[in-house]
Parts: C-alpha cells; structure tokens; sequence
C-alpha cells in the first residue's frame, strides 16, 4: 500500500478508535452500558462483482456455443463488536469478515473462469438509539468503515489476476434488538456499505487495473452481552 | 444448484414452521397493501443496447442528443405493486412473514433518443416495461410501543419471477424487440409500522429494499439463429414502498 492511500486509512482507524474512547469517557459521567456481541449473517454480491459477471456472462452468451454462466454470488459474514451505549446515543466498533458459500465458476468460448473473493471489515458507527423497553431498541447510524477487500480471478486457459487493497468507506445501518435474559439480548441489523479503491494493479504482474467496489448490503443477526459495571 | 436448494429450504420453513410455533402465544394478522416501486429493474442493461446502440448502461446510458433531432427522455420505470401479506407473531418480539406480491411499470421507460449508426445519426424511439411478482419471506423481531403503535424490522429472501420487454425502433426503419423472463432470490430488508385503530385493525405502512438479480437471460422474442439475438439480467435491486390495513386475528 502506497503512502497516498496509507495516509487517510490511517486516520480513518485513528478517528475511529478516538472516537469510540471519547465517547466512552463522556459516557462516563452518564449511565452508560457496554456490551459485546457475535453476529453472523448473509450478504448479496460481496465487492460488487455482479456488474463484471453479468458482462462476462452477456460476451459468453452473444458469442455462442456452451455457455455456463457464472452466479453472482451470495456470502455468509462472520463477526463481532463491541458497543458503548448512553443515553439516546451508541458508538460501536466492529469486524466483519465476508466470503461467497460456493466458488464462483463459469466456463464460455472454451474459457474456464474460477473468481475467489473474500472482504474484511472494521466497521465504525455513531447511532441514535430509540429505547423502547429494558434492553428493547431499535437503532440507526453510520459511520466510517475500513475494509481490506480481494479478489483472484483465474482464467484457463489464460492464466490468473489478483487485485487486493485496503479501501476507506463509509455505512449507514438500522436494527432492533430484544431482551433473552436480563444481561442478553438478540438483535437484527441492516447494514448498506459505500466505498471503492483507486485503480489497483495487477498483484501476478499483468499491468491490468480493476477497481474493487465494496458497495453493498450486509443482514445480520446477533447474540449480545451486556456487562455489568 | 444454490439457488434452488435456498428456495426449497424456504419451502420447508414456510411449511414447519407454522407447525413448530403452535405451542408458542401466536397471533397472526393479514395486511392488504399497495404501493410503489422506483427504478423498477435498475438500467435494463442488455448486451444489444451496447453493441447497436452504444449504451453501456441500459437506459441511463441510451439517453443522447443531436441538433436537428427531436429527442424526450427516456426515464427509469416506475412501479405500482399490490399484495397481501401473512404475518404470524410469537413469544410478544418476534414475526414470520410471507406474502405475494405483483408488480408493473406504470411511468417511465419511453422516449426519443439518438444512436450513432456509423458515420451518421439515427433517431431511435424506446419503449421499455417489466412486469413480475415476489413472494418474500422474512423473519424479525416486532417492538410494541405506546398503546397503539408496532414498529417490526426484518430480514429474508424472496422469489422474484419478472419479465422484462423493450422495444427500439430506428428511422431506418428497423425494429429490436426483446423479452426476457426470469427468476432470482433477492436479499429483502424490511420495515413496517403499524398504527392500530382498534384492537384488531391497524393502518400499516412499510418500506422494503430488495437486492438481487437473474442469471443473463435470453431474449424470448427471437428465434435461436437470430443474428440479434439479445441478452439481459432482471434486476429486482431497489426499493419499495407500501401502505395498506392489517387484520390481526386476535385482539392485541
């Protein structure tokens, strides 16, 4: 990673954890709560591959012959995060991590295509918190989130691509969460993620450039843990 | 593969777990609702539009200008949609909907454009439509509050069936017609709000967001040796608003 882009992601991580310590201190004199929580969930088209499938698929299909078409891919996500809540007010920091259930394959004009793809995610969010009972909420923010995103084609024959990089972005969200136990609560969010790379270069040294885009949506459901204090 | 073993598993859901909740307090309620869906089928790119008419982005991108012709927008479509929805409530927090859905455009998609033929200009007029159905199924939790209000958000899948029609006519004079029918299973996040007017009948209002579309489709109006032959994805990808009357079977 080049110093350009080096520069704001470390600021973007900087702000965010100043971010979340400050308002945990000002939580401080306030009745604040922390919790924590594991979440899993699922996501559509994990770094916005659909529109370079859809075109490879479009070329296959115009040029004739057998054609299997690749699928744009669905993704579990894996995560979790911590949370410090006060009054109408969340600042929360995450990590989630995004990977396609099935390998993406496809085969046309004699071409075997086999994409790999994965996408890690530190996401930071400030939110407003509506309290409708004990531990009843529904909540919505944004904030800024850092992604670090891959992707390897593999073309056969034809050889194989890589295009992999850190990419600053930004999130909106919106959830509910619920009471289990007096300390555990379930919550289902939704999570819209914007944010793209400059041109990156060819990691297997072809001189092609993609941009990765980390465009989004992300459901996830949680189990969360408030800690006593 | 993937996709029909998501369907059938959502088959088994829709059919158990009704049966599962049946020792749990249940309430169920039916909601009747309308409404309306922007940039119905996002850009309905297809592989024709970029190859004769220079549009890498379907509709947005076939817009163009050229002095000496008359030219109108061509928009994005508008949708109308009306369904009926299936919720089930249990254990006070959580809810199982399904529901059906059928939508059509209504506004948008027509318009005079320019397309460069060549050497030269040519006027192009397009006429662009979609119609489907959706039956979502989604699972999330229902939050009460105050005496009257319900406010529910939840997550899931749907079927989507859609079929999407275009039609280019250049002043050659020539004619491109396309059809293209498909299905998909698009994520859907879901919010609705219900305000109750008596224990049983509340004014529902909700908004939906879909993502996800077919595999690239063939176009169903030409012959397989077609030289024309086009190819195209329906896009379920956008939003969608809704107001309607819910039913619930029991008082709340």
């Amino acid at each position: 990673m080049d110093m350009k882009k080096a520069l704001p992601h470390t600021c973007i991580i900087f702000t965010a954890i100043i971010l979340f310590i400050t308002g945990s201190m000002t939580g401080a004199f306030a009745i604040g709560e922390f919790s924590i929580g594991i979440n899993g969930g699922v996501t559509y088209d994990p770094n916005h591959l659909g529109p370079y499938i859809d075109y490879q698929n479009r070329q296959w299909k115009a040029g004739g012959g057998d054609v299997s078409q690749m699928d744009t891919p669905y993704a579990a996500v894996a995560g979790f995060s911590m949370r410090y809540q006060f009054n109408y007010f969340l600042f929360r920091i995450g990590f989630h991590y995004a990977t396609p259930l099935q390998d993406i394959k496809g085969e046309g004009g004699g071409v075997k295509y086999t994409i790999d793809t994965y996408q890690a995610s530190l996401p930071a969010t400030i939110g407003l918190i509506l309290p409708l009972r004990k531990r009843t909420y529904f909540f919505l923010g944004g904030g800024l989130t850092y992604h670090y995103a891959y992707m390897n084609i593999k073309a056969d024959p034809g050889g194989e691509t890589r295009f992999a990089d850190a990419i600053a972005g930004y999130h909106f969200m919106v959830g509910a969460e619920v009471p289990v136990t007096d300390d555990i609560t379930i919550s289902s969010e939704w999570i819209h993620q914007e944010g793209r790379s400059i041109p990156i270069e060819d990691d297997k040294g072809s001189g092609t450039k993609y941009t990765i885009n980390v465009k989004g949506d992300i459901l996830l459901f949680g189990i969360n843990y408030y800690i006593s204090m | 593969m993937m996709k029909r073993g998501i369907l059938t598993t959502l088959v088994i859901l829709a059919i158990f777990t009704p049966s599962a909740l049946t020792a749990a307090p249940v309430n169920g309620a039916l909601t009747l609702h309308g409404g309306m869906m922007p940039s119905l089928g996002g850009n309905l790119m297809s592989y024709e539009q970029g190859n004769t008419f220079g549009s890498t982005t379907g509709i947005d991108g076939i817009n163009n200008s050229a002095s000496g012709f008359d030219t109108s927008p061509v928009e994005r479509l508008l949708g109308a949609s009306a369904g009926i929805t299936f919720k089930t409530t249990f254990y006070e927090y959580f809810h199982l909907r399904v529901g059906y859905n059928y939508f059509r455009s209504v506004y948008g998609g027509t318009g005079k454009t320019v397309y460069n033929d060549g050497a030269i200009n040519r006027s192009l007029k397009c006429e662009y439509s979609m119609w489907g159905y959706d039956i979502p199924v989604t699972v999330g939790l229902t939050i009460p509050f105050w005496k009257d209000m319900k406010i529910s958000f939840s997550t899931g899948l749907a079927y989507a069936y859609g079929v999407y029609t275009y039609k280019f006519k250049t002043d050659v004079p020539s004619e491109y017609e396309g059809e293209f029918k498909g299905w998909a299973l698009p994520l859907v996040i879901h919010l609705e709000g219900e305000y109750f007017l008596t224990r049983q009948l509340a004014l529902f209002t909700s908004l939906s967001y879909y993502n996800g579309s077919t595999n690239v489709l063939a176009d169903r109006k030409q012959d397989d040796d077609a030289a024309n032959k086009d190819y195209a994805s329906i896009d379920f990808t956008g939003y969608r608003y809704n107001l309607g009357v819910s039913y619930y079977f029991k008082p709340i």
